[in-house]
């Protein structure tokens, strides 16, 4: 039973990961004034990416690189329950607590860092390079943020997390940690102006620059699955989860339109801008957040 | 403990350079220690093919020798023509070609407000830029029949009478695009993010710009207002009121302040011509027969302010119908070798797209 | 055959009715994806590069069709040779074409990749792409209005789903001593590595 909730966890986090992909494509493109794709362009992509007849390789330590991303992933959507309640969707959330997580969000990176460095590309180095930098400062507003709750609630654990937010939730609670939160979870997801890791006019695509074919592709699967986790996480943490899938996404995708939207009206900060900025602002807002408490 | 120094080519390949050509960096972390430009990429030859050919055929090519603003050649050459072979232009042509130039420098700030929001990725900026600028191009294929390449400017005058209500719906456009010019400020001129990025970076200042022969927004950006349409006068621009902006600062914010305060000058210049053209008046002069239409033993300069700086045309007959020689002097070269290279050492790799949109960089016409 | 639009759409059905018929139906499956994604090389070589960004923005909206503008040849399906090529291009783009990964399509767009179009007497710029690189679809005009490059997208999205051995990347493998041998012509001694040699100690 448990490994058939597993698989149910995994499909709806990598059904909705793409159709959020899409989603952002097609916002973005509404911003922008014109249509956009289809919802199901990404999902179209990374088809034909597993299918294209080539990948270039340079030897196992690049195939393991995008694996170990994968993995990191997966483990991030099964350790984080979808709903606040019931039997069902909870993953391995009764066997791991938020620490688990927050230590498992570090993998992906990791594994991209072993990979990339085997490729010995240095546009990929230094996206890789510019990427644990920024992953330095991102995680010490979100860690800030991420404690606070946890002293609020008196554990770590998932479930009570969500329980203590059942009359009002941690957002309108404790607001100075959700603002803390969320400058650092869009630098997660990669938006402007945090978006310096694969930064196009700079290092071309970054650590993904000599990823191809399906490498590519299962690159591509990990960051919509990973970043609907990092939804997951936001929603659980301050919006008092789920109560039914419904609700789930509901929450999701206003928190997915809010990141999109403020992403594209944004310039890119230079590395050590963004570093600058994300241990200024969020981290200080964190501080003061904790110190409320 | 010594640092490792490695080189990399930004470009040709590259979605961050300004065309075809490659900017060679040696880095150490990300700070740029050295750089040097390489073109080469894009030569076609223009001055040699412009040797064998008469007048009506190398009018053809030369607006191809700048694709992202071609007027100021076709200009340039007929300015070159008609003062080699002695040609006086209509009043109302004048008007038409100062019109043209005008829309083509409106053009080429859209498109370079694309490239400068690209390179900090404001894509949005980007797309509704480049939409805007379309509704020009629109402009143009009803008056030349032409998107990019239009081959209006001819010795003598323009070749094809405005269409019916062009002026009307060039007004109409006008009004829109100043709408849109206040939407711009909001979202890129005026954007916290874009102001960190921009402001400090990729400096140029001192008397010694004037020395080295820079032009366009790179003077203007640090306080000299030069402008070839008011120091040295072609066509009407003598009888038109405009003003030249200008900023101290001499950074990449100053110079993209510089092209914002330009497109509003382009649009009042607009605003002028409509006003004023003669509403008859022939547009074109009786030329020889083409095979007759031969230049004098004399050589000639000619430089018009294009959207990014002197353009300049140096050409010589020699009393037959080819041209014996055609020099271009755009302001990329100058820009892109004397002034990038120093410029890009100390800087960060991210700010190399930046500094390059900023200086308007165009590789076609610095190889020809 | 008969002029006229019904004409018209009756041939192009009967031809989808014939790939069809040819192909299974994962073929025609894998054929339909890689038809509606099309990733394309962010690589300027010309003045045509110019007409791209009106196909890529709000205008023109080229990403309705799935086509897609990517940094690195190793992600892309798609190389747009913008217009005229210079040798010293070219080799940038032979190199370009030859990381790329299978299967991938090149779009010729303006006449001077046809037959040198503006430059055909130009000491510095090759006349005919095709000796070099094998072009899957040219898109002629100088320059190509952004609807004809759409044009061309479509008709290569055709080529791509008929899934034919004609494709540009089997004739590369195939012909690589005649595209080897005009290219050593045209660079002489400043030669770059062979096809082969580029994934040397690599496993394919």
């Amino acid at each position: 039973m448990l490994l058939l909730d597993l698989l149910l966890m995994l499909l709806i986090a990598y059904g909705f990961g793409f159709l959020y992909y899409g989603l952002y494509r097609n916002l973005s493109a509404r911003v922008h004034g014109r249509f956009g794709p289809s919802l199901a362009q990404s999902f179209s992509d990374s088809i034909k990416l597993f299918v294209k007849e080539e990948s270039t390789t340079f030897g196992w330590m690049f195939y393991l690189g995008p694996v170990i991303m994968a993995s990191g992933a997966v483990l991030n959507v099964l350790f984080i329950p979808f709903l606040n309640q019931g039997e069902s969707l909870q993953g391995l959330s009764s066997y791991g607590n938020l620490i688990v997580v927050l230590y498992l969000m570090v993998l992906g990176p990791l594994g991209n860092a072993l990979g990339v460095g085997s490729s010995g590309n240095p546009f990929g180095v230094m996206g890789v390079t510019r990427g644990l930098t920024r992953l330095l400062a991102l995680e010490l507003p979100f860690y800030l943020a991420a404690i606070g709750v946890m002293i609020d609630a008196g554990s770590a654990d998932f479930g009570i997390i969500m329980q203590a937010q059942s009359t009002q939730s941690n957002m309108f609670a404790h607001p100075l940690l959700f603002a803390a939160a969320f400058i650092s979870f869009l630098g997660f997801m990669g938006k402007s102006p945090f978006d310096v890791v694969g930064a196009p006019q700079e290092v071309y695509s970054g650590p993904a620059t000599e990823f191809s074919g399906k490498f590519l592709a299962l690159l591509m699967s990990q960051s919509a699955m990973f970043s609907f986790a990092k939804l997951l996480l936001m929603v659980n943490l301050f919006w008092g989860g789920a109560d039914h899938l419904g609700e789930l996404v509901a929450k999701t995708f206003v928190l997915f339109v809010a990141a999109t939207f403020i992403g594209s009206v944004y310039a890119r900060f230079s590395t050590v801008q963004s570093v600058e900025f994300l241990i200024r602002i969020p981290t200080l807002l964190g501080i003061v957040g904790l110190a409320l408490l | 403990m010594e640092r490792k120094v490695i080189t990399i080519y930004h470009g040709p390949q590259h979605p961050g350079i300004t065309g075809n050509m490659s900017v060679e960096l040696d880095l150490m972390g990300e700070t740029i220690t050295r750089a040097r430009t390489h073109v080469g990429y894009l030569h076609r030859g223009f001055e040699k093919l412009i040797e064998r050919r008469t007048i009506i055929q190398a009018f053809t090519i030369v607006c191809r020798i700048c694709v992202p603003e071609p007027d100021p050649n076709e200009a340039n050459f007929a300015l070159a023509v008609e003062r080699l072979a002695g040609i006086e232009v209509s009043e109302r042509a004048s008007y038409i070609r100062v019109m043209v130039l005008e829309m083509a420098r409106l053009g080429a700030q859209l498109l370079w407000m694309a490239g400068q929001s690209g390179s900090v990725g404001l894509g949005t900026v980007g797309q509704w830029s480049i939409y805007d600028r379309d509704l020009i191009l629109d402009l143009f294929e009803q008056l030349t029949g032409g998107r990019v390449y239009h081959m209006y400017i001819y010795p003598g005058g323009v070749r094809r009478e405005l269409p019916d209500g062009f002026l009307e719906r060039l007004s109409a456009l006008l009004d829109y695009l100043q709408k849109r010019l206040d939407a711009y400020d909001r979202l890129f001129f005026d954007n916290a993010s874009f102001q960190k990025r921009a402001i400090g970076v990729g400096v140029v200042r001192g008397e010694e710009v004037l020395r080295r022969g820079f032009s366009g927004q790179v003077l203007r950006g640090c306080g000299f207002a030069r402008d070839l349409r008011r120091d040295n006068p072609y066509l009407l621009y003598d009888q038109l009121e405009f003003d030249i902006p200008t900023q101290s600062a001499g950074d990449v914010y100053a110079r993209a302040l510089v092209r914002r305060a330009e497109m509003r000058e382009s649009i009042r210049i607009l605003r002028q011509v409509i006003a004023q053209m003669p509403e008859e008046g022939a547009i074109m002069q009786k030329l020889p027969k083409h095979r007759k239409f031969t230049l004098p033993k004399e050589d000639t300069y000619v430089a018009v302010e294009s959207a990014r700086g002197e353009f300049g045309y140096y050409m010589a007959g020699d009393g037959s119908e080819m041209i014996r020689r055609m020099q271009v002097k755009g302001p990329s070269l100058i820009h892109a070798f004397s002034l990038l290279e120093p410029l890009l050492v100390g800087e960060e790799l991210s700010n190399v797209a930046l500094i390059m949109n900023s200086l308007g960089i165009c590789p076609p016409e610095i190889e020809r | 055959m008969d002029e006229g639009f019904i004409p018209y759409q009756q041939s192009l059905e009967d031809e989808e009715q014939s790939i069809k018929s040819t192909q299974s139906v994962i073929e025609q499956a894998i054929a339909w994806f890689r038809a509606h994604s099309m990733f394309v090389l962010a690589y300027g070589t010309g003045c045509g590069a110019i007409e791209m960004p009106p196909t890529f923005t709000s205008r023109y909206d080229i990403e309705r069709l799935g086509v897609v503008g990517v940094a690195t040849p190793r992600q892309a399906d798609i190389l747009i040779v913008s217009g005229y090529c210079s040798p010293k291009t070219l080799k940038r783009v032979i190199r370009s074409y030859e990381q790329m990964s299978e299967p991938k399509y090149i779009i010729g767009l303006g006449s001077c990749t046809i037959n040198g179009g503006m430059y055909w007497d130009s000491y510095n710029t090759i006349k005919k792409l095709d000796d070099f690189l094998p072009v899957d679809m040219y898109v002629n005009g100088c320059m190509p209005r952004p609807e004809a490059l759409i044009e061309g997208f479509v008709k290569l999205q055709e080529k791509i789903r008929a899934n034919s051995s004609e494709a540009g990347y089997i004739q590369y493998r195939t012909r690589y001593a005649h595209y080897r041998a005009n290219q050593e012509r045209l660079f002489g001694t400043q030669v770059q590595p062979r096809y082969e040699e580029n994934f040397a100690g690599m496993n394919l």
